[in-house]
């Protein structure tokens, strides 16, 4: 049976590892046929900032990751307005296509899955 | 009911391995099951059976094994995360050419296959970070 | 209905405000490790949620409960585990 499950990726990727290990989980569980969707909360967002070059710190980028994303059908990738705002970040400055939902929103979206884990 | 845990704590900066142990005693005792205890991120260096704490402090490593024998609970460190921190097993000590190795039973190396699996297969997954 | 774990101290660390930012009012929290230390804090003595806290971690660390904050052991950790349907650690 497929499972909805929800992954919500509050870590800003490289000050510690939890963004990358969070999304290694992510990657296993699509390639094992689960209905996978992310969101990205408070400082999670930075994940999906365009224009990443972690190669400067000698790490590998988080959004370069990501980008396989859709090729495992994981094409529900949200994000919340008021985090936006209050970070100063446009949909225009993200590097994948996503859905800006508000916080209202969330706990509906909880309620909809099967299982939620967050790194 | 089937409980699963995810720990992430570095066993002895951070409360989390303490607690969780603390929450997976109770489950027992309440007669619920744990399905699994999956070690990822910095936690995976509870594994090594090399760590030595001073007399007056918990052993992690320890505890852990003493429970799991007393109640047959699977332990499972999450491969990737364990090899680049130093944790490793015998064959995977043989594989990448190492002196050494620090895992063995009850601990086990694995993929994060595992905790997909407990995920899916526990009625709870609760994580001590 | 979910039940939120807060793991970190809202002074240092924005997990009670983030998990604040998106409650729905049948959920509960659950303070718990550094977390306990959000009985001291605004948030939470404003908050008309359903509120306990790790009474071994308060005790631990010399705090006594606040208003309407209920503080549970283990076992009852345990049990308001078993009764949600989600379980989300913050951290």
């Amino acid at each position: 049976m497929t499972h909805k499950i929800l992954i919500i990726a509050r870590s800003a990727p490289y000050g510690s590892s939890l963004a990358r290990e969070g999304l290694d989980y992510v990657l296993t569980s699509a390639a094992y046929d689960q209905d996978i969707c992310l969101l990205f909360l408070g400082d999670g967002i930075f994940q999906l900032l365009k224009g990443q070059q972690p190669k400067q710190i000698n790490l590998k980028s988080q959004i370069g990751a990501m980008e396989i994303l859709p090729l495992y059908d994981i094409e529900d990738l949200f994000v919340v307005e008021e985090d936006l705002i209050e970070r100063n970040i446009d949909t225009k400055d993200l590097g994948m296509k996503v859905v800006s939902i508000k916080r209202a929103e969330v706990s509906q979206l909880i309620n909809s899955q099967h299982k939620v884990l967050s790194f | 009911m089937k409980f699963s845990l995810l720990i992430l704590a570095s066993p002895y900066s951070q409360q989390g391995g303490l607690s969780a142990l603390k929450f997976a005693q109770a489950c027992l005792n309440q007669g619920h099951q744990i399905y699994r205890v999956f070690f990822y991120h910095e936690a995976v260096q509870t594994a090594s059976f090399l760590q030595t704490p001073q007399q007056d402090e918990s052993n992690l490593h320890q505890l852990w094994c003493e429970l799991a024998e007393q109640h047959k609970i699977d332990l499972v460190t999450c491969i990737a995360a364990a090899l680049k921190r130093g944790v490793l097993d015998k064959s995977e000590a043989k594989r990448y050419e190492k002196d050494g190795f620090n895992l063995q039973k009850p601990f086990e190396l694995s993929g994060l296959g595992q905790l997909l699996d407990a995920q899916i297969n526990s009625d709870q997954l609760i994580t001590f970070a | 209905m979910t039940l939120h774990l807060i793991q970190r101290s809202p002074f240092s660390n924005s997990a009670l405000k983030d998990c604040l930012n998106i409650i729905d009012s049948q959920d509960s929290i659950l303070l718990m490790e550094d977390g306990v230390y959000g009985l001291q804090h605004s948030l939470m003595q404003q908050t008309k949620l359903t509120a306990y806290a790790l009474q071994e971690d308060m005790t631990a660390r010399g705090l006594t409960s606040k208003n309407s904050i209920k503080e549970i052991d283990y076992c009852e950790f345990v049990n308001l585990c078993s009764q949600h349907q989600h379980v989300i650690s913050w951290y």
